[in-house]
């Protein structure tokens, strides 16, 4: 038999080709057709877990829209029983929509600047920087009050709303357009415990304004926190339910 | 003639044979190997658990809106019967709106965020919580009624703040991943909430600046609800006569 070059250069590729078409073809078309990056699976993942949560909360929402239609299904459903329920669901609701005056346990923070230093020069200028309270403080804290579960928060006695912006101007910040200057007194009602932890914790923002800007910062809990209703216009120009 | 044929078989085969070396390369980058990839019957087991799971959550949005029209129904037949009943059926129906327990719709805008692509630059920062509600912040101001991410809801009662290993983003306890297209959509008018994001140092804010961030004004967004339920523990009206 007669060898020569070309021969094993195809032989050995032929033999490679047919290797990888051997590994890549695959006659069983069941689970293997999904092959999945990890990027893929963690995504995947991800939203199994959404969607776990999300059929958790629909049921509840239901089991309490059931109940209610089963009360108004009722036999002896009148009226007046609808109308109280109507107007049971409507107090609730302004509890923390912000439109009535609430009371409650939860905690008072006191968020004042820190000593300023007198001096002319660019270390100055950014220390005083850092012993100022920003506008980005109060967002931080009210979202951190609202991520440990508070029902309701006023800053200088101002009901804070779901649409309430914190905005810098110059030595005030505008609190829903309305300026305010420091100290800034932020109440909050919920578990006074919980809410007392999770603002007061060793890596809170809280912590951080104190220890490393010098910002001087109180927190206190309350056995009776009145919070006022929201005063401007809740209106909505643009926002209708959804047909359909 | 004969050689040349010779040389040109060889040639096709090791055309066949490199594309095929190419492509198994490509699938074998695709898996990315330093990660944790589950195996084959686990994909197949979570692609099938999504759809079951897709399904379960449409079947029961199907029966909730059946309950709530039927609780709307009496509802609205106690509200034909006098001014008083009616004006609180209004009432109760505007702060259902508000507080996002119905689907809304209205003008506004959409933002899509999506990290830049970081080819020469090492240095890709990804957003946090911060720039999240710092966006926010800038919308509300704009005058944004409604807001959702990835279609979660905002509400009063929303968390927002990080996951544990601060790698992503925790929405109502819903991880959003950083490193993905995130899409807010706000309900308002629709010039000035643009406005509100396009303003030059909002983009910029800390690591925004590494974001495509576009904006797309719309004539009509909808939102859907907030499926969480509302906590009212913790707080009572004001009772001054107490």
């Amino acid at each position: 038999m007669k060898l020569n070059e070309t021969s094993v250069f195809v032989f050995i590729a032929a033999l490679s080709l047919g290797l990888l078409i051997s590994l890549n073809i695959n006659f069983n078309r069941n689970p293997s057709a999904a092959v999945l990056s990890a990027q893929q699976y963690r995504d995947a993942y991800n939203l199994r877990q959404k969607l776990r949560k999300d059929i958790t909360n629909l049921n509840e929402q239901y089991y309490n829209n059931y109940s209610k239609l089963v009360k108004y299904k009722d036999s002896n459903s009148s009226y007046q029983k609808i109308l109280k329920e109507i107007s049971d669901e409507l107090e609730l609701n302004k509890l923390i929509l912000g439109s009535t005056e609430v009371v409650g346990e939860g905690i008072l923070i006191t968020l004042e600047d820190g000593e300023l230093v007198f001096e002319n020069t660019i270390e100055a200028q950014l220390t005083n920087w850092e012993r100022l309270i920003h506008d980005k403080d109060i967002r931080i804290t009210i979202t951190n009050l609202r991520n440990a579960g508070a029902r309701a928060i006023s800053i200088n006695g101002i009901r804070v709303i779901n649409t309430s912006s914190f905005i810098c101007a110059g030595e005030f910040i505008l609190v829903d357009g309305v300026k305010h200057a420091a100290p800034y007194y932020i109440c909050a009602i919920g578990n006074k415990e919980v809410l007392m932890n999770y603002m007061t914790g060793s890596e809170s923002h809280l912590k951080f304004m104190e220890y490393f800007r010098q910002v001087k910062v109180s927190v206190d809990k309350q056995d009776n926190i009145r919070i006022p209703a929201y005063i401007g216009n809740m209106n909505h120009k643009h926002m209708v339910k959804a047909q359909g | 003639m004969k050689k040349f044929i010779t040389k040109l078989m060889i040639m096709s085969i090791y055309v066949v044979l490199g594309f095929s070396l190419a492509y198994q390369f490509k699938t074998l980058s695709a898996r990315n190997t330093t990660a944790f990839a589950g195996s084959r019957t686990n994909d197949y087991n979570i692609l099938n658990e999504l759809e079951d799971l897709k399904n379960e959550k449409l079947a029961i949005e199907q029966r909730n809106n059946d309950v709530l029209e039927q609780i709307n129904r009496f509802e609205q037949s106690a509200a034909n019967q006098n001014y008083f009943t009616e004006d609180m059926k209004k009432e109760l129906d505007d702060s259902r709106i508000v507080l996002g327990m119905t689907d809304v719709e209205g003008q506004g805008i959409k933002i899509y965020l999506n990290i830049k692509p970081s080819i020469f630059n090492t240095s890709t920062s990804y957003l946090t919580d911060d720039e999240i509600t710092y966006l926010l912040n800038e919308l509300y101001f704009g005058g944004a009624e409604a807001i959702s991410i990835n279609d979660t809801r905002i509400t009063i009662q929303s968390s927002i703040k990080m996951t544990k290993d601060n790698s992503n983003l925790l929405l109502n306890n819903i991880v959003i991943p950083v490193n993905k297209l995130i899409t807010i959509k706000a309900i308002g008018d629709k010039d000035l909430l643009d406005k509100a994001v396009n303003f030059p140092s909002v983009k910029e804010y800390q690591a925004l600046s590494y974001y495509d961030i576009k904006t797309e004004k719309s004539d009509l967004i909808r939102l859907p609800k907030y499926i969480n339920t509302y906590n009212f523990d913790s707080i009572e009206h004001f009772n001054a006569s107490k």
